[in-house]
């Protein structure tokens, strides 16, 4: 892989000889640089202020070697070595002097060096640096800034004079590079020299927008031009003979103005090209960006319009996909176009498969750091690669944080950095709790497979969180206090006990749990007692279910006086006990509008006789005066099911309802079934209407209950409704 | 329902020139509208000139719908609010039919007029019109005049090659549908 360009020996080349891995210690690097050049390399490694000391790992086994017109080094830890290459070729460009990339960069730790930005450029190599450097000045100087070895002074010989003067091609460079730079090297702008640069480079700019509004002035010209042709055709084809040419001045403006407009409206009037650019944008910020490109060959007003949407949308199948690498470098070149036009949506999904991705993980950090310069409001990430930890970078206005990982888990950092998100998701990642106290603005938290890590944290506070769901987060310590005055809703599984202060505004909960741990539902069951919520789901196994009621039974706790919608979870097992319990439940919720008993609970054994799953005493009896729906759902295909008809009857039977409007029992298709052939052509739908339509009957009381028997079951439901 | 004669009318004309006389809070759904409406400078016949009757019919329609759930969802508390899936499914049948041309019509109907659930549902069928689809089928489906030449096509096509491939599955899928 060496490059070296014998004709021009002011070019300087740094190439690497195979590719680095960069976790190693040694590494292999070799440098092609012209003769001229070692000299100075030596001189500025020694005498410059600028290169950072070398640790002393880095010290040994430093050989360099020149042979013929080369220059060869090779080093134990190559850092001091692309330090002094690096000034030597800053200095160089400061000459004037034109460089070809590539580059290999240290890494900002010291342990070794970008590889894969050196890959990257690689790709390039053949293409010539002054051609498009803005992109490489972009990756330069963010490299040069992640490496942190060149002080500002350093990258002001970059600025300063001649290299921004590599041809024409100066122009290319955005102000918003060099706002880049700048925004690190402040001291470097103060410097007279660069802000002359600079003042030439504006000049520049304004010349080139002035040519600019002149070809557009021309292009004008051009089209009334073109214009007039068509008439002067026209004329000809209409007259049959040619008329005397009609000079191919301009009409008057007016006139013309008023045709063009004519012709533009025609064209416009119908389907699609008629809606205003905004809708069309609105449409493709919609699509994947993948999508949005096509339609730019729809028609020339479409061209550009993909351009301007305000959000990038890319899903990237390694390997699957044969031109994937073309994508990872387009969303390169749109990053890094990017001016200051936000990009405020990124959303990607990546998904790797087989082919290790490490270079991936390289690109996406940029990615990352590139677009946390675009203003970003939304980001979304999907990711199946070898990524294992991110370090986000400052985000004032990102509001909302999707990160899903499919792959290993990502450990995540400086979450603390968004101080403005509002809405967190995140799956597989782990991160450390205690980083979300400084996000006052979240509102929406929500958590799945991962672990908390880092310090344990005593007290958090977030005072805007309205929803807050975990599931499957392993936490480490137990006296976790989380401070949520605006918390609505709340989901956990027994794994994660927070306790909660200030609960005031809590109305729905959702409860489930993946353990039986004593101590968690213990815990759980003291944050029940000091809340009051108005929805409750709760699905958990009976364990949980028993600990709990018992508990709340026991402190007389009352978290349930405004509750409206209560969704229960069925036993079969312990029928009496069960039945009891529910019955306290229902109990203690006198406001109670909907109640929703499903077959999500966990069963305690699999098989057990009709006998158990049948009360043994009579069910307490009372009435919810609120209560207006009621769903039994049972979606369990067993051989139990008339056990679990009667328990539902039983269940059914519990209570009564005044000013019922609804009651419904959902049995699933496979139980449909079951339950007709137990029911001997029974049709349990037919009882499902027979409750309606009692219930419709302008009942204002009516009571259920089903005797042990299923033979009895239809008899006894006209037997037992009564009415007032 | 014995209110609704009470309430004040609004009129408003198409750009064919039929009338419409809607209650004011079906014409409030739309904020251009609104302003109109708040503004008080809408005594007469409010022309609505890029809209013409069969689409300001649907969209009156839509409005009509917003104000029913909006009202009922103010009186009851909670049992008559549509859900996410039940509002997506009344969407869908809403838009149902609604062919490309028309589709775009709504569209200029909805920006104009600012109503923003109208717009988002046609945003929603376009881009499911779209997505998956190739230029030349997307000028077949807008009846969208090709203004490009080959050279210009060629060009545009190597900018971002990628993007114009066909995708692997692509035969699978459309044989499939």
């Amino acid at each position: 892989m060496i490059q070296h360009n014998k004709q021009n020996k002011d070019e300087l080349h740094i190439t690497s000889l195979e590719s680095l891995d960069g976790e190693q210690t040694e590494e292999k690097l070799k440098f092609v640089v012209p003769d001229l050049l070692d000299d100075r390399i030596k001189t500025d490694t020694s005498s410059s202020q600028l290169v950072r000391a070398p640790s002393p790992q880095n010290s040994k086994g430093h050989k360099v070697g020149q042979t013929g017109g080369e220059f060869t080094g090779m080093c134990g830890n190559s850092v001091c070595q692309y330090e002094a290459a690096m000034l030597a070729f800053v200095n160089r460009i400061g000459s004037g002097q034109h460089f070809y990339l590539p580059f290999v960069f240290p890494k900002p730790d010291g342990t070794g060096c970008f590889n894969q930005a050196f890959a990257w450029f690689d790709l390039d190599r053949t293409a010539a640096f002054p051609r498009s450097p803005s992109r490489r000045y972009f990756y330069l100087l963010l490299l040069l800034q992640e490496s942190k070895l060149f002080s500002a002074v350093s990258v002001g010989h970059l600025l300063r004079g001649p290299p921004l003067c590599l041809g024409k091609s100066v122009i290319f460079i955005s102000p918003v590079i060099l706002e880049w730079c700048s925004r690190d090297l402040n001291q470097v702008m103060e410097d007279p020299q660069i802000s002359e640069t600079l003042s030439q480079m504006e000049e520049m700019l304004q010349r080139m927008q002035e040519d600019l509004l002149k070809y557009k002035r021309m292009i004008d010209q051009m089209k009334v031009k073109l214009h007039k042709d068509k008439r002067v055709v026209h004329q000809i084809d209409h007259n049959g003979e040619k008329l005397h040419k009609t000079p191919l001045e301009p009409l008057e403006g007016e006139q013309m103005e008023e045709k063009l407009k004519c012709m533009v409206s025609n064209t416009r009037e119908d389907g699609i090209n008629s809606l205003p650019e905004t809708v069309l944008l609105h449409i493709l910020s919609y699509l994947p960006t993948k999508d949005s490109i096509r339609t730019s060959m729809v028609g020339k007003r479409w061209r550009y319009l993909w351009k301007a949407v305000p959000s990038l949308n890319v899903d990237i199948l390694l390997n699957s996909d044969r031109n994937c690498e073309k994508i990872l470098d387009f969303v390169d070149e749109v990053l890094v176009r990017r001016d200051d036009s936000a990009l405020p949506e990124f959303r990607l999904s990546y998904h790797e498969l087989g082919r290790s991705g490490t270079s991936f993980v390289c690109r996406f950090k940029f990615w990352i750091k590139a677009i946390a310069r675009l203003k970003p409001k939304l980001l979304h990430l999907n990711l199946y690669s070898q990524l294992s930890s991110l370090l986000l970078p400052t985000m004032e206005t990102l509001e909302m944080l999707t990160l899903r990982v499919r792959s290993q888990t990502v450990n995540l950092q400086s979450l603390s950095m968004l101080h403005h998100l509002k809405i967190l998701k995140l799956e597989r990642v782990d991160f450390c709790l205690g980083e979300l106290s400084d996000l006052p603005s979240l509102e929406e938290i929500h958590l799945r497979s991962g672990r908390f890590v880092g310090d344990s944290v005593s007290d958090i506070s977030l005072p805007s969180l309205r929803i807050f769901s975990v599931q499957y987060y392993s936490v480490n310590d137990g006296d976790l206090k989380i401070s949520a005055p605006r918390l609505v809703s709340f989901s956990l599984d027994g794994r994660n006990i927070f306790a909660f202060d200030k609960f005031s505004s809590l109305s729905k909960l959702v409860m489930s749990d993946s353990s039986s741990d004593s101590s968690c539902i213990d815990r759980l069951s003291k944050i029940m007692a000091g809340i009051s919520v108005n929805i409750f789901f709760w699905r958990c196994s009976y364990v949980m279910w028993s600990t709990v009621v018992e508990g709340l039974r026991a402190c007389m706790a009352t978290p349930f006086v405004n509750l409206k919608l209560l969704c229960l979870p069925f036993f079969c097992c312990n029928c009496d006990d069960y039945v009891e319990s529910v019955a306290y439940l229902l109990q203690s919720c006198p406001k109670l509008e909907k109640l929703v008993i499903a077959g999500f609970g966990v069963r305690e054994s699999s098989k057990h006789g009709e006998n158990k799953c049948l009360p043994t005493k009579d069910p307490p009896k009372f009435t919810l005066s609120c209560l207006r729906e009621m769903e039994v759902a049972y979606n369990r295909k067993d051989n139990l099911q008339q056990g679990l008809i009667l328990n539902d009857g039983v269940l059914v039977g519990l209570f009564s309802t005044r000013q019922g409007h609804y009651l419904g029992i959902d049995f699933s298709q496979d139980n449909l079934k079951d339950c007709h052939r137990d029911l001997d052509s029974r049709n349990p739908k037919a009882l499902c209407k027979l409750f309606l339509a009692l219930v419709f009957d302008s009942v204002t009381w009516f009571q259920l209950l089903l005797p042990m028997s299923s033979t009895f079951v239809w008899g006894s439901i006209a037997a037992t409704v009564t009415f007032p | 329902m014995s209110e609704s004669t009470e309430k004040k009318m609004v009129r408003l004309r198409s750009s064919d020139g039929e009338v419409f006389e809607v209650e004011e809070s079906v014409a409030k759904v739309a904020k251009t509208l609104q302003d109109m409406l708040e503004e008080d400078c809408a005594d007469a016949v409010i022309p609505i000139t890029c809209v013409r009757a069969p689409i300001l019919t649907k969209v009156i329609d839509y409005c009509k719908d917003q104000v029913m759930i909006s009202s009922s969802s103010s009186t009851t508390n909670n049992p008559n609010e549509r859900t996410e899936q039940e509002r997506k499914a009344w969407g869908q049948k809403f838009m149902e039919g609604v062919d490309s041309s028309t589709l775009c019509e709504l569209l200029v109907a909805s920006n104009f007029l600012n109503i923003e659930g109208l717009l988002n549902l046609g945003v929603d069928k376009m881009v499911s019109m779209i997505q998956g689809k190739y230029p030349q089928e997307i000028r077949d489906m807008f009846n969208v005049v090709n203004d490009f030449t080959p050279e210009e096509e060629e060009e545009i096509r190597n900018q971002n090659a990628w993007a114009f491939e066909r995708d692997p599955y692509y035969k699978k899928r459309s044989s499939s549908k």
